[in-house]
């Protein structure tokens, strides 16, 4: 697979991560950045999960820290992917899971993860279980509890 | 080599593990890979949405059951 850039010690966040990056006051947001630097690759948000993000980030912190969040993506500090092989990732993990009830923005965080080769930083813990199952790599605090700032 | 200045690190097994099994896959050198992450770590742009908003209340735990629930889905305790 061609993906746009190489996956060398990329991150892939999911909506939690961002929230969290954004959101000054809340309790894991140092936990977040703290993680973010040990990482020097792209930081990847799959681009199917933009939606909702924006949509959280306007809704519960208004338009201006959405508005930096797009600056974000535009200057390349984030990295949107996402593609028909993402899509069928997906596809399998949620036929695969039915049982956790993960949706469709989490089976293709998690798909992202898998075709980056590249650990998905969480703060959901939904994705725990798809550690063994899929070989994911999930950074969450019950698995990465140091590295605050 | 010309233009090198010879570094000595440290480095967790973890990621001297991950790092050896990258440099197989693609058939480069750990050196190589190490200089490339260092390249992009020191040429990433700043971030402007770095704690851009404050919100006392739904923390990035929480943000799912916050979707679902304002979605008008069945809400799911946050994890």
């Amino acid at each position: 697979m061609n993906l746009p850039d190489k996956g060398l010690w990329a991150l892939v966040l999911d909506t939690s991560a961002v929230f969290a990056w954004v959101n000054r006051l809340d309790p894991d947001h140092g936990w977040v950045r703290g993680q973010v630097a040990r990482f020097p690759g792209p930081l990847v948000i799959p681009a199917a999960i933009l939606a909702e993000v924006g949509y959280l980030l306007e809704k519960r912190l208004g338009l201006d820290p959405l508005l930096r969040f797009l600056e974000d993506l535009e200057e390349g500090f984030f990295l949107a992917h996402g593609d028909a092989e993402a899509l069928s990732h997906a596809h399998r993990i949620l036929l695969r899971h039915r049982d956790l009830s993960l949706g469709l923005a989490d089976a293709l965080v998690a798909a992202t993860g898998l075709l980056w080769q590249a650990p998905v930083l969480t703060l959901d813990a939904h994705f725990l279980a798809l550690v063994q199952g899929e070989g994911l790599e999930v950074v969450h605090p019950h698995t990465s509890p140091l590295q605050t700032r | 080599m010309d233009g090198m200045e010879k570094t000595t690190l440290y480095l967790p097994q973890r990621l001297k593990r991950l790092l050896e099994m990258r440099a197989r896959q693609e058939g480069r050198s750990q050196a190589e890979l190490i200089r490339e992450a260092i390249e992009r770590y020191l040429s990433r742009p700043g971030s402007r949405s770095l704690g851009a908003g404050e919100d006392p209340e739904l923390t990035g735990r929480g943000a799912e059951a916050w979707l679902e629930a304002a979605w008008g889905k069945e809400g799911r305790e946050p994890s």
